[in-house]
This record gives C-alpha cells, structure tokens and sequence, in this order.
C-alpha cells in the first residue's frame, strides 16, 4: 500500500499496528520456542501468553465467569461454538444477514432430520430487538447466534441487554456472539450479559492475521475443532501462536486507551462523509433508520449509488488509489441479488449498487473528503459520457 | 494403454492436385509441433501415400491421440500395431490387439487395405481368413454393415498395420495453408466457434479481445485467456492481443447519439482490427456474428461494419441458430468457460433501445468527425500479448519484442 492510497476497507482487514511490526520483527528472530515445552524458553514465552490473555479477559470484563481461548481465526472460534451443537434434532436461531463464518455452520449443523434453523428477520427499522427476536425463539432452541456489529451495514445490537433479557426467557440457551467487528472498538462487559460466547479477531484491529480468540462462559462445555496435543484448555490443539498473541496483546494496550476518542473521532468522519455525499449530485441512497433506537457502529457505512453498478465505481476509486468495499463477496454475480442483502432489508433492485466505507481510527478527515470529492466526481463523469450528443 | 504406431487417414488434402506437397509439408510440420509439444519421446514420422504414420518404441498414450484429433487436415487416426509383412503374423497380432481391449462387443467386420502389391494375398482373402479367425477364436458374429468393431488391417511396404479402434479427427486443411486473419473475441458462445470453424479451413489466427477496463473487470479477461488456451489447441501459433478500449468507449460514448453507442464501439473494434491486422500481415477479420442474433448483427448493422472494414470479414456462423452454436461449442470443448457469467461493457453502455438499422451517413460522419486514429495506435501499442506454446503452457511478450522485426519473432516462433 503506497503512500497516496486511501484505504477505507478496515472491515476487510487492516495494516498491521507499528507496535505489532516491530514486535514481530524482534520476536520472530528472538523467541521461536514451543511455549509448551518443558524448559525456561518454552515457559517463558508461556508465562507471555498468559499475561496476553489476562488483559482480554480485563478488557471484555470477564475475568470472573469466562475463559478465552486463542484460535487461528474468528471462523474457527465461530465453528468451534456452532458445530458443538452438532447431532439430531438441534435448533439454531440465526439472522442470515451475519458473516458466513457464522451462518455457514449453523446451516451445516442443522442439516439433520429434525433439526431446524429459524431466521431471524430485521423490523420495518432494519432492527433487531428482542422482540424480533422472541418472535421466533421457542422451548426448543439450543443456540442463538447474533452479531455484535454488523459487518455489512454496521448495525450495532446492545447485545449485553438483549441477552439477559433472553436468558430471562430461556436460561438454558446458549447465546454466542460475534464480535469481530466490534472488540477493541466498542465496550463489551460479558459479565454483565446473558452472553456464552464471544468471538474476536486481531488482523481486524491492527493485529496480524491468523490469531482469533473466543471468550467462553466457564461453566459451557464445547466440542473441540482440534486434539492433540491439549493445549488451549484441551480446546484447541496446536502450537500456541505466540508472537501473533504478544503482538495483538501489544496492539491492545496501545489502543485501547483511546476506544472512546477514536470511536469519536471516527463518528465524525462519518457524518462528514453522509453529509457531503447527500448534499452531492450523487444518487445517494442509504439504509440507516433513522430511529433513536437503532445504532450503528460509526467505523462502517452501507450506501448505494443509484445506476452504476458497485464493481464499476470500485474499479474506477482505484485507479485513483482508493480502496473501498461492494461486501459483495457473498452475492450472486450472475443474478445481482444477495441473500444477505435482503436480510438486511435492502431492496433487491440496489443489490448491485450497494458499497461499503468502513473506517479506522487512523483515517483522517483530508482523505474523507477525498473519497467523497473522487466518487462524486467519477458518477459525474459515467453519467455525462453516458449522456452523449445529439 | 500405449500404441506402438499410429496410422494417420487424410481425406481432403488427399483431393488437392499439383499442390498437395505444400498442404502435406505444412501438416507435417503442425503434427510434429503438437505431438513434441505433449510427447517426450523420439518419434518417427513416415509416409506411405495417404496414409503417414507415426512410430515410436517406447508407444503412445491416449495424450498423442486426443492432440492428433484437434489437427486439422487430418480425416481420422488409428492407433496400431505393426507387424513385417508377413502374413503368419497377422493373426497373432490381430490377437493381441482383441485382447488388449478387454470386453468385446457382439459383432465385428475386418477391412483389409493392401497397397503393397508385392503381398502374395488379396485384401478379399486376408479379411476372409481373418474374419474367421476372430469368429472362431473370439465368438463374435461378423456383420457388414454397421458392426460393432472393425478390425482394419493395412499393408502397405514396410510392414503391415493391425488396428481396431478409429477417432475421427477435424478434417479440413492444415493450419497455415488458408491464410492469416484476426479473430475477434469476446468472451460468449459465438467466437471461439467461428475460430474453430476457421481453424479447420486452416486459418492462422491472431486474437483480438478488446477490453473495456475499468468498465469491466479482470474476470472477463480471464475468462478469454481461457478461452484462447482451447482454441490454441486448434491453432499453430495464434497470440491474443488484449487491447484497452475503455479510452476509446469513453470518447465515442461522450460524443454519440445513446442509441448508435453498441453498433459504434463495434464499428470502432473492426477499425482497430484492420490496423492491427496491417501490422501483421493477416488479410481478412474473423467474427461470430450470426444474422440478427442481437442488435448489431443485422443486415443494415453489419453492412455498416463491412463498410467501415477495408479487409473482408467473414463470418462462418452467419447461418447458424443460437443452439446449433452451443451445441458446437461443447465439441469445441469452450462451452464450459464461454457459460460463466461474466459483466460485458456493453450493459453499463447499452442503451435501451439501440438502432437496429444504422444508417450509414451518420456512422460515416460520425467516423469522419472522429477518426481517432491516435488512440487507436496507442489502444494497439498498449496491448498486453498472450500466447500458449506448443505444449498449451500460457506466456506472455511485451509488444515491443512482438513487433521487433524478424529477431524476436522468429525467437518467439521457434520457442513455440
């Protein structure tokens, strides 16, 4: 990534924190142990990770009730919860507008005869409440799965609330949450929750990629993914990824001190950026309710340009070194319409045209602007080439 | 299963009169590239009248077979056994071959072929001994007409050739004997098929795919490289030329009437075709235009194309139904990579109702108005250049080593 790009697609993933760069670096050629081993190197390097481990439980707020375990990757936490719950007659509430990571296991587990998977829909606001909710919860359902924060649309669920609330009504359910989009940028207290399960991923808040973790109730049973060799509480058998670990650990302290200025700070970059594109000419259409009740995480905005199909205006935003999201990666090519989009609530008509901008607390308000200056100015020009002479 | 010998049948380049050196001289050469492109061995390659042969020690697999069947010119193979001339041979050798394959079907003839004149039995009386034999030995029941199995035995000088399988092959003429043209492709059904079609009329290709990047994505060049790497298999040496026409889109769409943006751009891709073909000395274009399949292709819409071309384009499909084409395509063996969806610059560009009878004075005026024959150059001179090499393996040369004149060419020829 050169210096004159702009890279607005954080969602995806994001470059590595210089704290995790130099950490790397250091530890790469340093500490290469087994942190299971037996001798002073390999403990070492395991005391380093239970040190890394204790501060995700202090900043989730769940150093009493939870365990955290590290994974490869937030897919791998979210098929270690589903896929416990594999075996006859299980039933699973969803909502199919969620990461894949997520919904994928959930339609695999509940393939069986006599297994049931309920979607949940979003309200006329493109909500999800507890009512939504309770709407289709019934006696037999084992698991609940919701998302933290949408990563399509940014739709934030106080999910703490709601799950207690839930319990309220079922406190045999197991409620997993993926929180990959929102750890490390929105306060999450698992104590305080009906939450189970709660899954993270580094490379999504400047860590490296290929370290994960999961928050998991103490008193929940799961079925590991991976034996061997016992590590991980016997939950996740393999080497212990630990310079991933420390460097994430490093990414942590450095940023999470500034999670309510940075979630401030991009709240406004957001808001200049709707608020420059709607006074634009150009075909602006977004989905936010604009009901008190619905939140949205301000490091992601949903939007669609009407006309111009989303793959054309991503081509021509990187020619000019901007790098932003159709999130079309789950959609139908062929046809244009995305399941998951229709999950949301957004018209089928606009499949095609749907964009995502998803923000870091680095961006800045000079390459907000530009973004803007640049879209508006490439549908200016498609749609005057379009235009023609008599 | 590995075959000793293959027998190759000519049909049409059996018809040709005084020239029939030249069609013979360039089949050698292709069957030679093809096979060494596939096949490590040393092989050898005779002639016995109609018939040429391929010998090779160490046997052919089924590979050397499938490659021979995508040469044009040649009417059919057969894989083969040989044994001396010698006629106490022939039955174990005709044993053989009917063991080797296994169960056998019900019924069978034997055709015996003998252009050795020398043998001191006719063809009559080896088919009849022969055909005995099998009945005896094997139980299957002889039948003329239509069997199951046809045993062929031909002796000829050197030895006598025992087989029983035949794969037809394309027929037509060699590649290289019909000329050059460019072929214009685009990533459907149409005009891989109208090469192919070409190929067997043994056209030399040079692809042209016209890319309208960032109005469409790096799939669809994908997808033509794919397709280029089946049709290459058709062809001698046959680079693609992926030409930016974004640029050129943009200045003819920002300047014409919506309706004439398609017939236009199309009308401009022929312009850019001729120049191309100039530089490489190809003297005709190639499309799969099918009559009024879509807008562009009626009569009044390609009679404006055909003005605007100084070379002639042909259009071998012009006659053929749109299932006709898609059936063709899965013998052509692009059916399954002409089917993926892929976004065509055309829908973002396409207007709603595109004309359907141009009129010629506007594309002429318009044409005059804007020549653009700069971006045109420039459009050719960006071009990125794809080829496959003898052995199907995809490579890639700069345009300036393309055009460099006869040092690199030859350089890149002879890799290939």
């Amino acid at each position: 990534m050169t210096d004159s790009s702009i890279y607005l697609d954080h969602a995806a993933s994001t470059p590595l924190h210089n704290r995790a760069v130099e950490y790397l670096e250091k530890t790469f050629r340093e500490s290469w142990a087994n942190p299971s081993s037996a001798h002073k190197m390999g403990r070492q390097l395991s005391k380093e990770i239970e040190g890394a481990r204790k501060l995700f439980l202090k900043i989730a707020r769940a150093q009493k009730s939870f365990d955290f375990i590290f994974t490869g990757s937030a897919t791998e936490s979210n098929n270690m919860v589903v896929r416990s719950f594999e075996g006859s007659k299980t039933s699973i509430v969803n909502f199919a507008g969620d990461h894949p990571s997520v919904v994928e296991p959930a339609k695999l587990v509940t393939r069986s005869e006599g297994s049931s998977l309920i979607g949940i829909s979003v309200n006329e606001n493109g909500n999800i409440t507890e009512d939504e909710i309770l709407k289709v919860l019934n006696h037999d359902v084992d698991l609940l799965i919701l998302s933290h924060v949408n990563n399509h649309n940014g739709l934030l669920l106080p999910v703490e609330a709601i799950s207690k609330k839930i319990k309220n009504f079922k406190p045999d359910l197991h409620i997993h949450v993926d929180g990959v989009q929102a750890f490390g940028k929105i306060e999450i207290d698992l104590e305080n929750s009906g939450i189970d399960s709660y899954c993270i991923s580094a490379h999504k808040m400047g860590g490296p990629k290929g370290v994960a973790g999961l928050f998991l109730r103490k008193s929940h049973k799961l079925k590991p993914l991976l034996v061997g060799g016992g590590q991980e509480y016997g939950l996740r058998a393999s080497t212990v990824n630990h310079p991933g670990i420390v460097a994430w650990q490093k990414v942590l302290e450095e940023t999470y001190p500034n999670i309510a200025s940075s979630f401030a700070h991009v709240g406004q970059l957001k808001k200049e950026i709707i608020k420059k594109l709607s006074l634009s000419n150009l075909p602006f259409a977004m989905f936010e309710s604009h009901e008190v009740n619905v939140q949205f995480s301000p490091y992601i905005l949903q939007f669609a340009v009407k006309g111009l199909s989303s793959d054309i205006l991503l081509r021509h935003l990187e020619e000019v070194g901007i790098y932003i999201s159709s999130s079309s990666a789950c959609s139908s090519r062929a046809k244009g319409d995305s399941p998951v989009f229709s999950a949301l609530g957004i018209p089928v008509d606009i499949h095609k045209n749907v964009l995502r901008v998803s923000l870091s607390s680095e961006t800045t308000l000079a390459e907000a602007d530009q973004f803007c200056d640049s879209i508006i100015s490439i549908h200016g020009d498609l749609m005057g080439m379009l235009g023609g002479r008599r | 299963m590995r075959y000793p010998s293959i027998v190759i049948n000519l049909d049409e380049i059996w018809l040709k009169g005084l020239n029939r050196k030249f069609y013979i001289k360039a089949l050698r050469k292709n069957v030679k590239r093809s096979v060494k492109g596939i096949f490590q061995e040393e092989f050898q390659y005779k002639t016995e009248g109609a018939k040429h042969i391929l010998t090779c020690k160490e046997g052919f697999g089924e590979e050397v077979l499938d490659v021979l069947t995508k040469i044009s010119g040649i009417g059919s193979v057969c894989p083969a056994r040989m044994i001396p001339a010698d006629f106490d041979l022939i039955m174990p050798a005709v044993k053989e071959e009917l063991e080797a394959l296994g169960e056998l079907p019900s019924t069978f003839r034997v055709t015996t072929k003998r252009s050795n004149k020398a043998f001191p039995y006719k063809s009559v009386e080896v088919s009849r001994k022969v055909g005995g034999f099998v009945k005896a030995q094997f139980g299957m029941t002889p039948k003329m007409v239509k069997p199951d199995l046809t045993i062929t035995i031909r002796i000829i000088e050197d030895g006598i050739y025992v087989s029983s399988r035949k794969l037809m092959g394309m027929s037509g003429l060699p590649v290289g004997t019909s000329g050059h043209m460019v072929c214009m492709l685009s990533g459907g059904f149409d005009s891989p098929v109208a090469s192919y079609l070409m190929s067997k009329r043994g056209v030399d290709q040079t692809f042209a795919f016209f890319y309208a990047y960032p109005f469409v994505g790096e799939d669809v060049k994908d997808k033509i490289v794919e397709l280029v790497g089946e049709l290459a298999k058709y062809q001698r040496f046959s680079p693609l030329f992926v030409i930016p026409y974004g640029p050129i889109q943009k200045i003819i769409s920002e300047n014409c009437k919506p309706d004439y943006r398609t017939l236009l751009f199309r009308m401009y891709m022929v312009i850019c075709s001729n120049r191309l073909a100039e530089k490489i000395g190809a003297k005709a274009l190639l499309t799969g235009d099918a009559l009024s399949q879509v807008s562009s292709q009626t009569l009044e819409n390609m009679a404006v194309l055909d003005k605007a071309s100084d070379l002639p384009i042909f259009r071998p499909l012009i006659g053929f139904n749109k299932l006709e084409i898609v059936n063709l395509s899965k013998k052509v063996g692009t059916h399954d990579i002409s089917v993926k969806p892929h976004d065509d610059a055309c829908s973002l560009f396409a207007p709603k109702h595109p004309v359907i009878r141009g009129d010629q004075v506007y594309c002429r005026k318009f044409l005059q108005d804007f020549p653009l024959e700069p971006e045109i150059e420039q459009a050719i001179m960006g071009a990125e250049i794809y080829y496959f090499n003898k052995s199907n393996e995809l490579n890639q040369v700069s345009v300036q080593d393309f055009f460099e004149p006869r040092k690199s060419s030859v350089a890149v020829e002879s890799e290939i």
